[in-house]
């Protein structure tokens, strides 16, 4: 769920385009978790957050920051490591099972 | 908008102070973006319902954890609980064990004064434990607030290691002290030694009196003779308490325990003649009256009665040691 939002943050985004964004690539965050994740992922620095009061309603944009990018890539080569893993597991299963 | 508004309010009354306005606008915001721009009452509607219970959001928002004393805590708590129990209950059973007799007033039932011991120690006990789980637990719940992770984490221990093993030494059974028989003994150590610097005052003929009472009449020793010898039975006391903590500590009977044990009984079959041994150690008013009860007729008669009879008394005394001695080595040899 974090390593998602992480994902989606390296252009800054407000709370409910994150939402569309994760929404468009098939994951339904409940909103209610979402805006506090934020908050807690800003105050571990891993965001930033600004206020951008030029369009019509002031909007909060979160962005990684340096440190948060750095740790979205430990995140995501863990993720992608263990993934990788499993999926082999998973086909050895598959063949044994066929066989 | 009214509606919103409300909402907004429930989730941020639920907050600390300086959160609000922030998320007040944050929350705005996105429930704004969340409906058209010509939005209608049910679309406010829908937008809420996908929010959530304020109280439930508000709870995500809140920093603070929503239980007393979390995971990271939860075993230094119980061990330290049962620390602070087991200390608080041993040393309420012996101050108001010493309190009771100390206090032990003359012409009283005796049994009576057991029972009102026994109440005393267990309603005590019952208070003495509620006050030390509620004030660990106070402790712990601070503790929890006002540290963060990293602090938390140094207070469990150290992580496991094959190592640790070493300090482990296995007991087996037979040769095991339990911790309830040390107990125990600490408490018979503390009530005879109670009842020895009191025992001219409680130790006797006791007669009833009126109104059921009993009534004091003659102590079974004369407390000047009985406490001459008070330096050498100070000394036995302490060397007891030292031996039941060493046996505490060290766990299992060994060798040197059954050695240590064998000299305690000796030293104290010793002080026990010694004191039999005394001229005017017992009240002759004492004698007196328990020679009336068995009809001895004439005084040599009586005397020579009484000296059989605590001579039996101290034989008895010596056999129990013996034994006692032949246990402790016999568990070490095991």
């Amino acid at each position: 769920m974090t390593l998602a939002v992480l994902s989606q943050l390296r252009e800054p985004q407000y709370g409910y385009s994150l939402v569309q964004l994760l929404e468009m690539s098939g994951i339904t965050i409940d909103q209610s978790t979402l805006y506090p994740l934020l908050r807690r992922l800003e105050k571990q620095e891993l965001l930033t957050s600004s206020w951008d009061t030029t369009e019509s309603r002031p909007r909060k944009y979160y962005v990684l920051s340096d440190y948060g990018k750095t740790v979205f890539d430990a995140l995501k080569a863990e993720w992608e490591k263990t993934s990788s893993e499993l999926a082999l597991l998973l086909k050895g299963a598959e063949k044994d099972g066929t066989n | 908008m009214e509606q919103i508004n409300l909402y907004i309010h429930e989730v941020t009354r639920r907050l600390p102070e300086k959160l609000r306005t922030d998320i007040e606008m944050e929350l705005q915001s996105t429930i704004l973006d969340m409906m058209p721009d010509d939005y209608t009452a049910s679309d406010v509607d829908a937008a809420l319902t996908k929010l959530g219970n304020p109280a439930k959001l508000a709870d995500q928002y809140r920093e603070q954890p929503n239980y007393l004393i979390g995971p990271l805590l939860f075993d230094s708590y119980m061990t330290i609980l049962k620390m602070a129990v087991s200390i608080a209950i041993l040393v309420h059973v012996i101050v108001l064990t010493i309190q009771q007799i100390t206090l032990f007033p003359a012409n009283t039932y005796f049994i009576e004064n057991g029972i009102e011991l026994v109440i005393n120690l267990i309603g005590g006990s019952v208070e003495v434990l509620s006050q030390v789980f509620l004030w660990v637990t106070i402790i712990f719940v601070i503790i929890e607030r006002v540290t963060d992770d990293g602090a938390k984490k140094s207070m469990q221990s150290k992580p496991w290691t094959p190592n640790d093993l070493k300090h482990i030494v296995p007991v087996e059974k037979k040769k095991r002290i339990a911790k309830s028989e040390v107990f125990f003994a600490l408490f018979w150590v503390i009530i005879w030694a109670t009842f020895y610097f009191k025992a001219s005052d409680l130790i006797g003929i006791y007669e009833k009196a009126t109104h059921d009472k009993l009534q004091f009449i003659a102590p079974l020793f004369n407390r000047d003779v009985l406490l001459t010898l008070w330096p050498v039975v100070g000394a036995l006391i302490l060397f007891e308490i030292g031996l039941i903590l060493y046996k505490w500590v060290i766990g299992k009977w060994t060798y040197k325990i059954a050695v240590w044990n064998m000299i305690y009984h000796i030293a104290l079959i010793i002080v026990t003649i010694l004191f039999v041994k005394q001229t005017g150690l017992f009240n002759v008013e004492f004698i007196r009256y328990t020679g009336e009860v068995f009809n001895v007729a004439s005084d040599t008669a009586l005397l020579n009665w009484w000296n059989n009879t605590v001579w039996a008394f101290v034989v008895l005394f010596i056999i129990i040691s013996v034994i006692d001695i032949f246990n402790g080595f016999r568990k070490a040899k095991m």
